[in-house]
């Protein structure tokens, strides 16, 4: 299995905001769990990119310009948490990734953590 | 056939424990799930660190992205102190136990802290593999010290001196090979980054190590090295590898050591009689397993992309019941690094190739694609600015195809092979 395709753009239903790869355990999940997270208002993103699939193809920078950035004619650098308005260009960001290096999702450290 | 498990339980809640985490719902776990985790951070990303974090560019906050139906329990800032097979359970710090039915042990490594105490602990000395390190340090760094230290030749160490020079702070470089990064690429590609890190104002010195530092109220002031030299610095930052968090496995039974976990090629830690411990798996930087690619050395790989890739190997083999459906772990080791505005990427394993040959690009472009072979056969590929060409190695060198590989699709007028 392929780590950055089954976390990247994978699987994506059409009018989810947030791409989700594990649809069979979202689905059999009780509907009020599943509910309490698309109701959070989350103000940050958490972003990742796969730097060993990145092949600089670039497509990030047009769809999300103020998060992606070329340093040199390869060292892609990013923002890492990028805040609640940058979800739509992250998305785009995500689909436009030639190699699907990017994983996004909406920022839940407090969900289930009970430290 | 053995029952499907309940409980499972994650120790180290970092890339490996969350990618795990993660494989597991994917792989249809339903059951109980826990991670554990000594930081009181969730699981972050740590490449960004040495690079855009410590230069201050976006956010210091690298929390990876964690699905939002992951259902987890994490018990950060809680370290596991013990492991019990017996009653299959961890004991954590607080004294609590957590049961499980698999337990995948994925605690990577620190880093090597500098070896005299009392100089470690001096104001201005610093490490870097966390979160609080890059704080602490990128906050020295926006105090513009004098002259930073780097002691250290490998990759880490040369990204933290670029993260410096893009910030015009003086930086010395103190590398105890002759080469550095020759150990992973090889002293002629080690050789052209050295080059380049000198063009770029790095003071690099080879075969060059510290006799002793010297400080003012608990504060470093400069150090002597072995050669009688004095540099003066107030930021000293030691890169000089790292140690494997096995101390808590001590008395486990299981075949734990500086060297790493030793697990079998289906990611299943091995006990001291060579047997395998039930129900309980490793993955990432703690993991030492025998390499296919290495001719089943007995290897760790200290890379991002293996983390990822063992951690969901052995969620899959935790779920796969049955021996005679586990899946071997054969993920080819890459890896990559960006300083001095390069990107350096790797594939395979090139440190015990015996031939070298650059098949696209030139040294003097500073753009190249170069192969490594090892008694007549591909192991490896490395790149610089130039990852496009790179997938189409990974499938030359899994097969291990005659070297060097892919003769008719370069841009060389002859292919000259060389020693690495
Ligand atoms: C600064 C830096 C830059 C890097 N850059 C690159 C790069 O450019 N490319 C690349 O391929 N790789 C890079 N790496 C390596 C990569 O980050 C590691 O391979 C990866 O983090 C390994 O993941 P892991 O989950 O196995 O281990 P770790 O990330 O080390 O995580 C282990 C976790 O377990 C915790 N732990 C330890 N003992 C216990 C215990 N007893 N109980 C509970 N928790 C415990 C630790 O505190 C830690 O949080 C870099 C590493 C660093 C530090
Ligand atoms: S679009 Fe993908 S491949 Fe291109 S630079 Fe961005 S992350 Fe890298």
């Amino acid at each position: 299995m392929d780590a950055a395709a089954g976390m990247g753009a994978s699987g994506r239903r059409r009018g989810e905001r947030i791409p989700s790869p594990y649809l069979p355990v979202s689905a059999a999940l009780p509907a009020a769990v599943s509910h309490r997270h698309r109701q959070s208002e989350s103000l940050l993103m958490k972003v990742v990119v796969d730097l060993n699939r990145c092949q600089a193809y670039a497509q990030c920078l047009y769809a999300a310009p103020g998060h992606f950035a070329l340093h040199g004619r390869e060292a892609l650098v990013y923002d890492p948490s990028p805040d609640d308005g940058a979800r739509g260009e992250m998305e785009r960001a995500v689909h436009a990734c030639p190699v699907r290096a990017i994983t996004a999702y909406p920022d839940d450290t407090t969900a289930g953590e009970a430290a | 056939m053995t029952r499907a498990p309940e409980r499972i339980v994650v120790v180290g809640a970092s890339l490996a424990g969350l990618a795990a985490a993660h494989a597991l719902r994917e792989g249809g776990f339903f059951g109980s799930l826990t991670l554990v985790g000594d930081e009181t951070h969730a699981p972050y990303d740590r490449p960004p660190l040495s690079k855009q974090v410590l230069r201050g560019l976006y956010s210091a906050d690298t929390t990876l992205p964690r699905h939002p139906d992951l259902r987890a329990t994490f018990r950060l800032g809680q370290p596991a102190t013990r492991l019990d097979l017996s009653e299959r359970a961890v004991e954590l710090g607080d004294g609590s136990r957590l049961p499980y039915d698999r337990l995948l042990i994925a605690t990577g490594t620190r880093a090597r802290p500098w070896p005299n105490p009392e100089e470690a602990a001096l104001a201005g000395v610093f490490t870097l593999r966390g979160r609080d390190d890059a704080q602490r340090l990128g906050a020295r760094l926006r105090g513009r010290p004098r002259r930073v230290v780097l002691v250290g030749g490998g990759f880490i160490g040369f990204e933290v001196a670029s993260t410096c020079r893009d910030l015009d702070i003086p930086v010395t470089l103190l590398v105890r090979d002759a080469v550095p990064l020759a150990a992973t690429l090889g002293p002629r590609l080690g050789g052209l980054i050295g080059e380049v890190a000198r063009e770029r104002g790095v003071d690099l010195r080879v075969e060059s190590e510290i006799e002793q530092m010297e400080a003012e109220n608990g504060r470093l002031l400069a150090v002597t090295l072995k050669d009688g030299e004095r540099i003066e610095t107030d930021c000293l930052v030691a890169a000089i590898g790292t140690l494997r968090n096995v101390e808590w496995l001590d008395g486990s039974g299981l075949q734990a050591d500086a060297k790493g976990l030793r697990c079998d090629a289906f990611c299943r830690a091995l006990l001291h009689d060579g047997s395998v411990a039930e129900g309980v798996f490793a993955a990432g930087d703690v993991a030492r397993w025998p390499n296919p690619h290495d001719d089943d050395a007995l290897v760790a790989v200290e890379h991002w992309g293996n983390a990822r890739a063992q951690a969901e190997t052995a969620a899959g083999n935790m779920l796969a019941g049955d021996a005679s459906a586990m899946r071997r772990h054969d993920h080819l080791p890459d890896f990559w690094s960006q300083q001095f505005g390069l990107t350096i990427k790797l594939v395979g394993l090139a440190d015990s190739a015996d031939s070298f040959a650059v098949m696209h690009g030139s040294f003097e472009e500073r753009r190249l694609v170069a192969a490594f072979g090892k008694d007549g056969r591909t192991v490896a590929a490395a790149s610089i600015d130039s990852a496009r060409w790179l997938p189409a190695y990974k499938a030359a060198i899994r097969e291990r195809v005659p070297f060097p590989p892919i003769e008719d699709a370069v841009d060389q007028p002859h292919i000259r092979v060389q020693e690495p």
